[in-house]
C-alpha cells in the first residue's frame, strides 16, 4: 500500500508507536550506500526518531545480495517490528524477494481494534522510502504489509489506469487458478531478471514481475465467473499489456528522497536549519544528473531557509550579515552561487577548467578549447596569473566584481547558466561552503574514503591499509575481494555521516580534496577518451568501453563510473549533431575480469532544459540490460540499486552488446 | 657517577606521570571519550636502565664490603700492634662508607618509585576495566592471563593477582554483591547514544530484547546495554 504526502505524519506516528518501548531496538533503517540523497534522508529521519528516543539500527547496504544477507541477520529478531528502505526498494517485489510471509507476521485484532478499521495489523512493517520509478506495483497495490510512502506520483499520474488493471488482474487469475492453469505459461515468459550472484554463490532472483495472489474479494468471483474462458483470456492479455507498458517504460528519479522526509518534517512539526541544510544537500545532489527535480525544488527551498533563517538581519543588507559572522555562526543563507568546480576551494582558474559544464560548452578537452577559455578570462579582463592564484588569496576587488563581470562576459560563450543562486553554509571562523561543493565532497569520500589511491599502486594497495592483510590471504578469491571493496565503501558511507556534522570539518576538508583529485582523473581520462575517439557511435546509442589507463581501478566504484559518464553525456550532448543518444560505458575491472557497465540515459544540454523539456527522459536500460541477460544467457550480475549498472563477464560483453544493438529495447 | 642512572630512571617516571596527566586532562575536555576510558598508557618497563642501575647497586655492594674488609683488616692489624686508631684514617673510612650507603639507599628508593609508579598505573587500569581492552588473548579462554608487554615479568604477575583479587571482591563478597564496584565513576550524561559496530558480533543478549550487531552498522541504543562492548573495543562511540 502507499501513503500520500499528507499521510506521512500518520505513517511517522506509527514508527515511533510501534517502536515505544524503550527497552529495546525496534526499527531498522536500510539505506542504500552510494547515494547521497538517501544518506542525508537517513540521517534526517535518525535525527528525528532520537528526538523521540527511539532506539534504531542503521544499515548501509550496497546491492540487492547484501540486503538479502542483511535481512536474514534480523529476520528471526521478533522485536524488529519496523524496517524503512531509504533510497533502494521501490523497484521489486520486497514480499517475495525477502521470502517473507505477511501471514506469519499479522496479528489477531483485539475488538476495539477491528471497529477503527479492517485492515491487517501486522507485527512487522516494511516502509519503503524510494523516489525511483516506476513503482513494483505489488508493493503498491499488493500487500498491505509493505507501505510506501509517496510523493503524490501515484495519485496524480495515470496510475489509476494501472492499478485497475492489475487488480482486475487478480481477480481473474484467482479465478482461474481453480479451473485451468491456461494464464500460467504466460507468467513465466514475462520479464523476470534473473541473477546470479557469484558472491554468496546461490541465485538470487530479482522479480520485477508482478506475483498473482492473495485474491482478495471473493464475491466478485462469482459473478467474473459467469464470463467465459475465452473473454477472461483476451482481459487478461489486455491488462497484462497495460502492467507492461508501465514497467517497461523506463525508469527515472521523480523526486529528493531528503526532501520527502523534509515533507514529513513540516508534518510533524520538527523543522529546523540542520534538517533543512541536509535537504538542501540531498536535492543538491540530484542536481547533476535530474536537473529538473532541483529545480523544482530549489523554490520551495529557498522559502523554507527564509523563514527559517534568523530574522534580526532584517534591517541589514546581504553584504552586512556575512560581517556580523562569530565563531559560532552556522548560518544558512541565499547567495549567489558559481555553477563551477569547487570555486571556493581552488582557483578561479581551475574551477573554470575542470567544470563539467564550461567543459561542455567550451570543449575544453581540446587546444581550441583551451584557447577560448584563455580569451574569456582575457575579455573579463582578469589576468591569467591571478585567476590562477587560489580562490582565498585572490585579489578582492575582483572577487567583488565578479557577478558583474560574468554576468557581462560569459553570454557570449553561452555559459550565461553559471550564475545562479545556491545555497551557502558558514561554519563559524573555519570557512563557508556552498551546497555544490559539500555535495562534491561528500561524493569524493563516498567514492575514495580516507586516502586517495596513489597513482600508478596495484589495485590491492586501493582497498585501504587496514584490509590490506586480509586481501594478501584472500586473493585468490575474487568474491572475497569484491567483498573487501564492498566493505570499505559501506565504511565510506560512515565517513560521509560523519563529515555531515557540523564539527567535523575536516572530513570535510579531505573530501574536498579527494573530489579536486578524482575531478582530475576524470578530466584526463575524458580527454583520453575522446582524443583517441573511444566514443563509438552505434544505431541505438553511444558506447565507450575503458580497457586500460592508470586511472582504471578508480571505475570500479559506480560512482566513479557515473561521474565520468556525466562528464561524457554532457560533452555529448553540447557538442554533437545526434543529441539525444543514450550512452553505455563499461569498464574492465582487471582483477575479477568482469565489466562493469552502466546505462545512463541521454540528456539536454544545459540551459535549454527548463524552455524545451515536456516530459522527463526516462532510462531505458534497466529494462533492456535484464531482458538482454536473459537472451543471451550472459553471466550478469543485476546487484546495484541503480538498476542501469550491471557486472558482465568480460567474455560476455561483446555479445550482450551485439544482442542490445539490434534489441530496438531502447 | 653513582646515581646518575637513579635520577634518569626518575625523570623517566616523572614524564610518564605529567604526560598521563594531561591526556586525562585532554580527554575530559574533549568529552569525546570522557566514559571513564581514557586509555592509561603504560610505557615499556625500563629493562636495561633498571639492570644498569642493580649492577650499579651491586658494584656499591662490593664496596661495602671491601670498605667491611678494610676496616676489619686495620682492626685486627691494631689489635696486633696494640696501637690506638688514627682517627684520620678512621674518619676518611667513615665518610667513604657513609657516601657508599647513601648511594645505595638512594638507589633503592629510585627504583621502588619507578616500580610504584607502575604499580599505580597497573591499579588504574584495572579500575578502570581497560585491560580486556588491550589483552591480546586471553579474554575468551577462561584462563585469566592478561599479557601486557609493556609490563614486566613480575608486574605481570602482580597484574593478574590484583585482578583476581578484585574480581573475587566483586563476586564473593556479600557486602558488594548488589554494588557494582568496577563500574565507571562518571554518571552517564545520556542514556542513548550512537554506537558504531567495530567487529561482527553477532546477536547480544541485553536486558529486555536483542541486537545483532552486524559490522559497520549504526545504533542508538542505551547507554547501559553497550557499556560492555565498548570498553571491549567492539563498538565504538559516536
Amino acid at each position: 500500500m502507499y501513503y500520500g504526502i499528507k499521510d506521512y505524519g500518520k505513517v511517522y506516528n506509527e514508527i515511533v508507536s510501534a517502536a515505544a518501548s524503550p527497552s529495546s531496538c525496534h526499527l531498522c533503517i536500510f539505506v542504500s550506500c552510494l547515494n547521497i540523497d538517501a544518506l542525508c534522508a537517513t540521517k534526517m529521519l535518525s535525527i528525528l526518531f532520537k528526538k523521540q528516543l527511539v532506539q534504531l539500527q542503521i544499515v548501509p547496504i550496497f546491492g540487492y545480495a547484501e540486503l538479502k544477507w542483511h535481512y536474514d541477520q534480523i529476520r528471526e529478531n521478533s522485536t524488529m517490528n519496523s524496517i524503512i528502505l531509504v533510497g533502494f526498494g521501490g523497484f521489486i517485489d520486497i514480499e517475495s524477494f525477502l521470502n517473507i510471509d505477511p501471514q506469519e507476521f499479522v496479528i489477531e485484532d483485539d475488538e476495539e481494534n477491528t471497529k477503527d478499521n479492517n485492515e491487517a495489523r501486522y507485527s512487522r512493517n516494511f516502509y519503503i522510502l524510494d523516489a525511483h520509478r516506476p513503482w513494483n506495483l505489488d508493493n503498491l497495490f499488493g500487500t498491505t504489509m509493505i507501505k510506501c510512502l509517496d510523493d503524490g506520483s501515484v495519485e496524480e499520474d495515470s496510475l489509476n489506469n494501472v492499478k485497475n488493471a492489475y487488480q482486475q488482474l487478480l481477480l481473474l487469475e484467482g479465478n482461474g487458478d481453480n479451473e485451468s492453469d491456461l494464464s500460467s505459461s504466460d507468467e513465466e515468459s514475462e520479464t523476470d531478471g534473473e541473477v546470479t550472484d557469484d558472491d554468496e554463490n546461490e541465485d538470487v532472483y530479482i522479480n520485477i514481475n508482478n506475483k498473482r495472489a492473495n485474491p482478495d474479494g471473493k464475491n466478485e468471483v462469482k459473478e467474473l465467473s459467469t464470463l467465459s474462458k475465452k473473454q477472461r483470456k483476451k482481459q487478461i492479455h489486455q491488462y497484462e499489456t497495460v502492467l507492461e507498458d508501465y514497467y517497461s517504460q523506463g525508469t527515472t528519479l521523480v523526486n529528493s528522497i531528503s526532501s520527502q522526509v523534509y515533507s514529513l518534517l513540516s508534518t510533524v512539526g520538527e523543522t529546523n536549519l540542520q534538517q533543512l541544510w541536509l535537504t538542501v544537500l540531498g536535492a543538491t545532489s540530484l542536481d547533476t544528473e535530474y536537473t529538473a527535480i532541483y529545480q523544482r525544488i530549489f523554490p520551495i527551498l529557498q522559502d523554507e531557509v527564509k523563514r527559517l533563517s534568523p530574522s534580526d538581519s532584517n534591517a541589514s543588507s546581504v553584504g552586512q550579515t556575512s560581517a556580523l559572522k562569530n565563531a559560532d555562526t552556522l548560518a544558512l543563507e541565499l547567495q549567489p552561487d558559481y555553477y563551477l568546480f569547487l570555486l571556493r576551494y581552488s582557483s578561479l582558474y581551475d574551477s573554470f577548467y575542470y567544470s563539467n559544464y564550461v567543459n561542455a560548452k567550451l570543449s575544453l578537452w581540446n587546444e581550441n578549447g583551451k584557447k577560448r577559455l584563455h580569451k574569456m578570462f582575457a575579455r573579463m579582463g582578469i589576468p591569467l596569473n591571478v585567476a590562477k592564484e587560489s580562490w582565498i588569496y585572490m585579489d578582492n576587488s575582483i572577487k567583488r566584481q565578479l557577478p558583474t563581470i560574468l554576468d557581462r562576459n560569459l553570454d557570449k560563450y553561452g555559459l550565461q547558466d553559471i550564475l545562479r543562486d545556491g545555497f551557502v553554509k558558514t561554519f563559524g571562523y573555519r570557512g563557508m561552503i556552498s551546497a555544490s561543493e559539500f555535495v562534491e565532497a561528500l561524493n569524493a569520500l563516498l567514492e575514495v574514503g580516507q586516502t586517495v589511491p596513489a597513482e600508478g599502486s596495484s589495485p590491492n594497495n586501493t582497498n585501504g591499509e587496514d584490509n590490506a592483510a586480509d586481501i594478501e590471504d584472500e586473493e585468490n578469491t575474487n568474491g572475497n575481494e569484491n567483498k573487501l571493496v564492498r566493505k570499505k565503501w559501506v565504511s565510506n558511507f560512515w565517513l560521509s555521516w560523519d563529515a555531515l556534522d557540523n564539527n567535523k570539518i575536516d572530513i570535510l576538508k579531505r573530501g574536498i580534496e579527494h573530489a579536486k583529485y578524482l575531478q582530475r582523473c576524470i578530466f584526463d581520462t575524458g580527454v583520453t577518451v575522446l582524443e583517441k575517439k573511444l566514443i563509438k557511435h552505434l544505431r541505438i546509442y553511444r558506447l565507450c568501453v575503458l580497457q586500460d589507463g592508470p586511472d582504471l581501478a578508480l571505475y570500479e566504484n559506480p560512482l566513479t563510473l557515473l561521474r565520468l559518464g556525466n562528464w561524457l553525456i554532457e560533452c555529448c550532448s553540447e557538442t554533437e549533431e545526434k543529441q539525444l543518444l543514450p550512452l553505455v560505458l563499461a569498464s574492465l575491472n582487471e582483477r575479477t575480469e568482469t565489466y562493469l557497465v552502466a546505462g545512463l540515459s541521454p540528456r539536454y544540454p544545459r540551459g535549454l532544459d527548463i524552455a524545451t523539456v515536456k516530459k522527463p527522459i526516462l532510462n531505458n536500460f534497466s529494462m533492456a540490460f535484464q531482458q538482454i541477460a536473459e537472451q543471451t544467457g550472459a553471466q550478469v550480475r543485476i546487484d546495484n540499486f541503480e538498476s542501469s549498472i550491471i557486472e558482465v563477464q568480460r567474455e560476455d560483453l561483446s555479445p550482450f552488446l551485439e544482442k542490445l544493438t539490434l534489441s530496438g529495447l531502447l | 657517577m653513582y646515581g646518575d642512572l637513579g635520577n634518569k630512571l626518575i625523570i623517566e617516571a616523572k614524564r610518564t606521570e605529567q604526560l598521563t596527566q594531561r591526556h586525562i586532562a585532554a580527554s575530559l575536555n574533549n568529552e569525546v571519550n570522557h566514559n571513564g576510558s581514557n586509555n592509561v598508557t603504560i610505557p615499556m618497563y625500563n629493562d636495561e636502565l633498571v639492570n644498569n642501575i642493580l649492577k650499579e647497586v651491586r658494584q656499591l655492594k662490593q664496596n661495602a664490603d671491601y670498605f667491611k674488609q678494610v676496616k676489619q683488616e686495620q682492626e685486627e692489624q691494631q689489635l696486633l700492634d696494640g696501637v690506638g686508631a688514627n682517627p684520620r684514617n678512621d674518619k676518611i673510612r667513615h665518610c667513604q662508607n657513609f657516601v657508599n650507603l647513601i648511594c645505595l639507599e638512594r638507589n633503592k628508593r629510585c627504583l621502588m618509585a619507578y616500580q610504584r609508579m607502575r604499580s599505580d598505573m597497573i591499579d588504574k587500569l584495572i579500575w578502570n576495566g581497560d585491560i580486556e581492552n588491550n589483552s591480546s588473548a586471553g579474554t575468551g579462554t577462561g584462563s585469566k592471563r592478561y599479557e601486557y608487554n609493556e609490563l614486566s615479568h613480575n608486574e605481570q604477575e602482580y597484574m593478574n593477582q590484583y585482578k583476581n583479587l578484585l574480581d573475587d571482591l566483586n563476586s564473593e563478597s556479600e557486602l558488594w554483591s548488589s554494588v557494582e564496584i568496577m563500574g565507571n565513576m562518571n554518571p552517564p550524561s545520556d542514556i542513548f547514544i550512537d554506537i558504531r559496530v567495530l567487529k561482527d558480533i553477532g546477536e547480544i543478549q541485553t536486558e529486555y530484547g536483542t541486537f545483532n550487531l552486524v559490522k559497520d552498522s549504526q545504533f542508538y541504543v542505551r547507554q547501559s546495554d553497550v557499556e560492555r562492548l565498548i570498553q571491549q573495543g567492539y563498538v565504538q562511540k559516536i
